[in-house]
């Protein structure tokens, strides 16, 4: 059987909490109350959805047709990738060079280890 | 078109061979949907994810976009293709609204929707997807190389300082 709504003002609502119960008792079964607010709220519920729905898709659609097509054409990832390679190869040697000169701190420490092992 | 809300539909080891005439005749891609196989453990699913996954593929359908496809799994799948969700409370709140008659002004969205998700399905998603794959991967190394340098640079940095104290 479906439920018979009853819809009530907020005032109306306001005034007969507290009654919930005896309603149950004096009305007919499967009965549903509800304020003017709750239906007005569901009215808005699909609208909200749909809206955002559509803004949503407009985004997926915006990345899909603009965004993504101008990273193809100009990305720039190979060319850093290259020119960051290109730095980590100069540091690479330079840092080889600062370790290999007399008095480095490497230095040091292999003479100092060379010294105890062989002497 | 109807509301793209989340459809269940639920698929008997009866119906595997009739997978693509069940995502038809349900109209999955043009809503967001909720596969489960409710007489499956987590070892057959493999193999159903795969049959599922060739029949999107036969279809042209992506399980992403416009509108998610996802596979009910308790357990996780190895798999990328589909996106899963452990139970139905993990379903996006966005897609369970009550279904109602949809108003005039309601209709005009709808049309907006359906059109913008038909333009979607027009792209050609799945190698976009390859693109984006290929370009996370390029970020990473980039990202690597990037400490690497910062790495360097700190340890020369440290070195000369060390050795400028020492001729102070």
């Amino acid at each position: 059987m479906a439920k018979k709504k009853i819809f009530l003002s907020d005032q109306k609502k306001k005034d007969l909490e507290g009654f919930e119960e005896i309603f149950d008792l004096i009305g007919e079964e499967n009965t549903e109350i509800r304020s003017e607010k709750e239906i007005q709220i569901e009215d808005y519920e699909i609208f909200d959805f749909l809206e955002k729905e559509t803004l949503r898709l407009e985004k997926i659609d915006h990345f899909f047709t603009t965004h993504l097509p101008i990273d193809k054409r100009y990305s720039q990832t190979n060319k850093l990738i290259e020119k960051e390679k290109g730095d980590v190869a100069l540091l690479r040697e330079e840092l080889i060079d600062e370790l290999r000169r007399e008095g480095s701190g490497l230095y040091q420490f292999i003479s100092n280890l060379f010294a105890k092992s062989f002497s | 078109m109807k509301l793209p809300l989340i459809q269940k539909i639920d698929i008997l080891p009866s119906q595997f061979n009739e997978l693509e005439v069940i995502f038809k005749k349900n109209a999955i891609g043009s809503g967001p949907t909720l596969l489960q196989f409710p007489e499956l453990d987590g070892k057959n699913l493999g193999e159903v994810y795969k049959m599922c996954e060739e029949s999107f593929k036969h279809l042209g359908i992506n399980p992403r976009f416009p509108y998610p496809t996802y596979i009910l799994s308790e357990v996780g799948l190895k798999q990328t293709f589909f996106p899963e969700l452990k139970s139905t409370r993990a379903i996006p709140k966005h897609f369970i609204k009550k279904i109602k008659r949809i108003k005039k002004r309601e209709q005009s969205l709808l049309d907006k929707i359906t059109t913008l998700s038909e333009r979607i399905k027009n792209h050609n998603i799945s190698e976009d997807l390859k693109y984006l794959t290929n370009k996370s991967s390029k970020n990473k190394e980039l990202r690597n190389l990037c400490s690497e340098k910062d790495f360097y640079l700190e340890l020369i940095e440290s070195i000369k300082g060390s050795n400028r104290d020492e001729v102070i």
